[in-house]
């Protein structure tokens, strides 16, 4: 025992470590498989479109230009429904984060009346499946005359149960002792949400607000019946308008162009907010 | 703690930035919808609006090219359909005649008629809408059209100069409800150059056409077996093309896919014209090919006909690198026989529209009565005015000639309520049997059941 | 908040009197006060929508004037469930029925361990049996046909596409978890590569993919013609183009998954996994021992999502196959759209709305029993 015993750890030490490099870089060859189409498409909006006629296999822009990018924030529709999907998504998103803070603290500290009924209805509407669901909300705007507008944009995305949940859950965990002595100092319930409790909830409200906008911006199905007026496209509905137009592909630069803007701002959102957003999921499958 | 101070830190941050974005895009979008203005600030101010811009929405479907024809009101330099009509509509907004039309539509036109039902229904439906003649009765059936029989010969349409079928396409129940734009068919786009590697071109280089289903095999043979390239193309299961085939030959042959109140694919010459089709299919062609695909091939010389409508001549006669003709459907079955519709323009019925924007829209639609002849030569369509059939222009179109039995025997798909469900089952059935080798029979009977079912829903 | 004018009459000061009953009301008022600006756009815009699908179901309403309604009872679902010369055959999708049958064993397994109780048990035994032993032996016969074949083909597809997607999503989603979870930078990065495509809207999805699959124009046709093989069509092929479809889909949406199984790794103790491997056991043991069961509720969690999820399949389909080739991709809800906006039919394509709805919700409900059991 004591003699084989260091032999083994010797060997022990080795040849995890060449195992974990090996499977590192087979990882990261898998990886760099993985983004290539991301990359790709990088790379055909900064090339010119008469190159791209010729080739469109590069990985690096050929003839490279920013004509693409330019020509699209500078013509067309791409700006507004850029504007669109800023304006949609960061409402919605600030009134995702309020109002499912207004409730969340409700349910995790308030003890009224009827809460054990209400809170699993609530949950329930996790399992609704919201886009499913189009044709009755299409009628109720209609008959209100109220399609092509913003309103009609947020409204339906703003009533989250997801967002309800991931509140409730992060607010039921901060300490009571901060709450109760914001209370004994008198401080009204309003003020003690708005004051003590919101500041404390910054990384659950965070990662629901990314997810939130990410999802937003993202949805397609209700934009594409509710804004059928073109300045009233998302940039999501108004790039697959565009996919069909472009079917002979002579302007393969500028659409892809149009792919980069139009994912760009959700990339950088990504990178910057990376680790909020993975704690949020946690937090949404009810883990830490 | 710090955490939460850095977070919020990078809250600001991303704040300040979509406030920059939103800023930039608003500079943007500023300048970019600047008549969206006069839109609202129209409608209420009455008598005073014949001063300021009169805007209308316009739906049309024919692609969007705004990037490409921004500021272009020279319709000659036109090399797509979509320009064509974008730059004759640039052309209407420079004019000093107080109206302004903005686009609602613009997509691919499989979307159009969806989206327009959901103006109709949301209440705002456009000012000026393009239309298919088959899709009229579905809409002023439900009184959702205008008529504008009197208003436009009040400006000055002379509906009588229109040919006999694009003013029956707009005629319901004795009443105009819009203006013809053009007449549109099916043609066979022949790729002379492969043709003459066959041996099938006569004394004048033109290709021979067969006159019926045996010639048409022994024709694929002969191309396949001496170019080596693909005999026939098109689009075998996207747009319903197949379909449109499937109707001409059914014609051919004295047959009829409509009687007036019920469909009836299932019969002889139904069973007849999808055989060959599928023969076509099989030994010719590559039913794999979609719109795209098809057209690609044909266009890099890899196919010796492309069957496609009328809308591309002008755009082949340009871009095609071989020699090209554009040549009628041929008779296989002894009669001329081939699919046709209308596009139209129409003024949708909607209460809340000013006496002013009225004015606007029949306007436009008079100033595209005017433009027939522009649309017609600038892209292969056939002209639905006899006096623009007869002006030196039109004749001097380019490969007119060659397709003027499509232009003088055109007939159209029945205008019927729900034809357009009716023709997608019919087109789904035939595609089956190519695409996916439903027995040709069963998907005659099925087509039958679900067109009589989409007519009568 | 307003709460404190209730009491004003009896006692204007403002201490509250230390009243029982006052307190909690006054609990109540601030309660419902909080929840009251969700609670309203949470019952406008979700449970009303659901309810109002239920009834408009059983009207004809037209789209374009939508004052043309008619009450037409159970029409709708007569033209979805039946059709002409409908025959009830034993050999009817017998593989898919008794797929369908191998439910009944879980169901009977629960109530032998009492954690179903004898009469929930029965029901769901009982609706299994009645759907697969039953209804689904209903088919038209010789020379018949449904009512509407487009139905079932676009559910049929839809079936399709869950049943392919869901293990798929989930599984790769659990074994990318299981590879990247160790610390380190690189691995963060890692990652960071495998979640950025979950970010994408769908429209930039297809964009992607549409041009990446292109026999022509694309990546992967050229990989194809470098190894000297003839591109495939991928889009255009009635065998292939739903298979391409998924893997787009797992493309995007897996880095999703990856981190709802990165998040449930990190719960399980790494004491046992010590204790394990000091007992000599092997990876897959291990897996099969600690990992699987540790992950049992993020699993159940990926499923339920996973499933919804696919379910409502749409974009994807829509903007780059419309449902082709031949009806090969076509899903339910382009079926419900084109019904609603393509035939102005409303009220048949409410009625299909709650048809879906009902088979997801019973999908959730299905997994939330069994995994209660098995734990």
């Amino acid at each position: 025992m004591t003699i084989t015993a260091p032999a083994r750890t010797s060997s022990f030490l080795i040849r995890p470590k060449f195992k974990q490099t090996l499977f590192l870089s087979m990882m990261s060859i898998f990886a760099a498989i993985w983004i290539l189409p991301l990359i790709w498409m990088f790379s055909l909006a900064f090339s010119s479109n008469e190159a791209l006629q010729l080739d469109s296999n590069s990985l690096l822009p050929t003839d490279p230009t920013i004509d693409n990018v330019v020509g699209v924030i500078q013509g067309g529709l791409t700006p507004r429904w850029m504007l669109n999907s800023v304006i949609v998504t960061g409402f919605t998103t600030i009134f995702t984060l309020i109002l499912s803070a207004m409730a969340g603290y409700a349910f995790a500290r308030i003890p009224f009346r009827g809460k054990k009924i209400i809170y699993p209805l609530v949950l329930a509407g996790l399992m609704v499946p919201r886009e499913a669901m189009f044709i009755p909300l299409f009628l109720m705007f209609a008959e209100a005359d109220y399609h092509n507008t913003y309103e009609a944009l947020m409204l339906p995305r703003i009533a989250a149960p997801l967002g309800v949940f991931i509140m409730t859950q992060f607010m039921a965990a901060i300490p009571e002792e901060i709450e109760e002595a914001a209370r004994v100092d008198g401080a009204s319930r309003w003020r003690t949400f708005w004051s003590v409790m919101m500041p404390m909830s910054v990384p659950a409200m965070t990662a629901l607000g990314i997810f939130t906008y990410i999802l937003t911006w993202n949805d397609f199905l209700w934009p594409l019946v509710s804004a059928t007026q073109r300045e009233m496209f998302t940039i999501t509905t108004g790039l697959a308008s565009l996919q069909g137009n472009f079917a002979q592909a002579t302007e393969l630069g500028s659409l892809m162009a149009r792919g980069v803007i139009a994912s760009l701002p959700l990339l950088i959102l990504f990178f910057i907010f990376q680790k909020q957003l993975v704690r949020g999921i946690s937090i949404g499958s009810g883990g830490k | 703690m710090l955490k939460t101070k850095k977070d919020m830190l990078k809250l600001l941050a991303v704040g300040a930035v979509s406030a920059l974005v939103l800023t930039g895009c608003a500079t943007a979008a500023e300048e970019d919808t600047s008549a969206d203005n006069g839109d609202t600030g129209s409608s209420d101010s009455g008598d005073s609006a014949s001063q300021e811009e009169v805007t209308i929405e316009l739906a049309r479907f024919f692609g969007d090219c705004d990037d490409t024809t921004e500021g272009v009101t020279d319709v000659s330099q036109a090399t797509s359909e979509c320009e064509v009509i974008q730059i004759i509509t640039n052309a209407f907004n420079a004019e000093d005649n107080g109206y302004t039309v903005e686009k609602l539509g613009g997509q691919a036109w499989g979307d159009y008629y969806t989206q327009l039902g959901t103006t109709f229904s949301g209440g705002t439906p456009p000012d000026v809408a393009v239309m298919h003649q088959h899709r009229l009765p579905d809409y002023v059936g439900r009184g959702l059209l205008t008529p504008v029989s009197e208003s436009l010969t009040a400006n000055g349409v002379d509906f009588d100069d229109y040919t006999a079928p694009a003013l029956g396409a707009v005629t319901y129940e004795n009443e105009y409800y819009g203006v013809p734009f053009d007449i549109h068919g099916s043609l066979w786009h022949v790729n002379v150059d492969l043709y003459e590697e066959a041996g099938l071109t006569d004394a004048d280089g033109n290709p021979i056409m067969p006159s019926n289903a045996d010639e048409l095999l022994e024709q694929c043979q002969a191309v396949q077996d001496a170019t080596g390239e693909q005999y026939f193309a098109h689009d075998w299961f996207e747009f319903g093309i197949g379909a449109r085939l499937f109707l001409g030959l059914v014609w051919q042959q004295g047959g009829e896919l409509y009687d007036g109140s019920t469909a009836n694919p299932d019969s002889a010459e139904g069973a007849e014209a999808l055989s060959l089709l599928n023969d076509l299919a099989e030994d010719c062609s590559n039913p794999e090919q979609g719109y795209t695909d098809s057209q690609g091939s044909f266009l890099a010389g890899e196919a010796a006909v492309l069957h496609n409508g009328t809308w591309v001549v002008d755009q082949y006669n340009r871009e095609a690198g071989f020699n090209y003709m554009a040549m009628d459907i041929p008779s296989i079955y002894g009669e001329f026989g081939s699919w046709g519709d209308s596009h139209m323009w129409v003024m949708p019925t909607d209460s809340s529209r000013s006496a002013a924007e009225e004015e606007a829209a029949l306007a436009f639609m008079t100033y595209l009565y005017e433009r027939v002849g522009d649309w017609a030569v600038g892209t292969g369509h056939i002209a639905p005015r006899d006096s623009i059939i007869a002006s030196a222009d039109y004749s001097d179109a380019p490969q007119r000639d060659n397709y003027s039995g499509t232009a003088d025997k055109a007939r159209m798909v029945p205008a019927v309520a729900g034809w357009a469900g009716a023709w997608d089952a019919l087109s789904e059935e035939l595609n089956a049997t190519w695409v996916a080798g439903k027995d040709q029979a069963q998907a005659l009977a099925d087509a039958e059941a679900r067109m009589n079912e989409a007519l009568t829903e | 908040m307003s709460q404190a004018t209730v009491y004003s009459d009896t006692k204007p000061a403002a201490p509250a009197p230390k009243n029982k009953w006052y307190r909690s009301l006054k609990k109540d008022m601030a309660g419902l006060g909080f929840i009251l600006p969700f609670m309203v756009i949470y019952l406008v815009f979700l449970v009303w929508p659901i309810l109002q699908a239920v009834g408009l179901g059983f009207f004809k309403i037209d789209l374009l004037v939508l004052t043309n309604r008619t009450f037409i009872g159970l029409e709708n679902y007569f033209r979805m469930f039946w059709g002409e010369n409908m025959q009830w055959t034993l050999a009817n999708m017998w593989d898919w029925r008794l797929a369908g049958l191998l439910l009944l064993i879980p169901v009977i397994r629960g109530i032998q361990k009492k954690s179903l109780s004898v009469t929930e048990g029965s029901i769901y035994a009982g609706l299994i049996v009645i759907i697969f032993a039953g209804f689904m032996g209903l088919a038209p016969g010789e020379g018949g046909r449904w009512n509407d074949s487009l139905f079932w083909l676009s559910f049929g597809n839809t079936v399709l596409f869950v049943v392919l997607s869901t293990p798929l999503i989930v599984g790769i989603g659990l074994l990318l978890a299981m590879a990247l979870n160790r610390p380190g930078r690189w691995t963060g990065v890692l990652r960071t590569v495998f979640f950025a495509p979950y970010v994408l809207s769908v429209s930039v999805l297809t964009l992607i993919w549409a041009f990446l699959l292109n026999p022509q124009l694309g990546l992967i046709g050229e990989l194809f013609r470098n190894l000297g093989i003839d591109p495939i069509s991928w889009l255009t092929s009635s065998t292939l183009a739903m298979p391409a479809i998924v893997v787009a889909t797992l493309w995007w949406t897996v880095g999703f998954n990856v981190v709802l199984y990165l998040a449930g790794l990190q719960d399980i103790d790494k004491n046992l996994y010590e204790a394990a491997s000091i007992d000599g056991a092997g990876y897959l043991q291990r897996f099969r021992d600690i990992t699987w069961p540790g992950l049992r509720r993020t699993t159940l969690l990926v499923m339920v999502l996973q499933i919804i999820a696919s379910f409502q399949i749409f974009g994807q389909v829509f903007i780059m196959t419309r449902g082709g080739p031949n009806g090969a991709t076509r899903v339910s809800i382009q079926h419900i759209y084109e019904s609603a906006f393509r035939d102005f039919n409303l009220g048949y394509a409410s009625a299909m709305s709650v048809f879906l709805f009902v088979v997801m919700i019973a999908f959730s409900v299905l997994q939330f029993r069994f995994s209660r059991e098995e734990s």
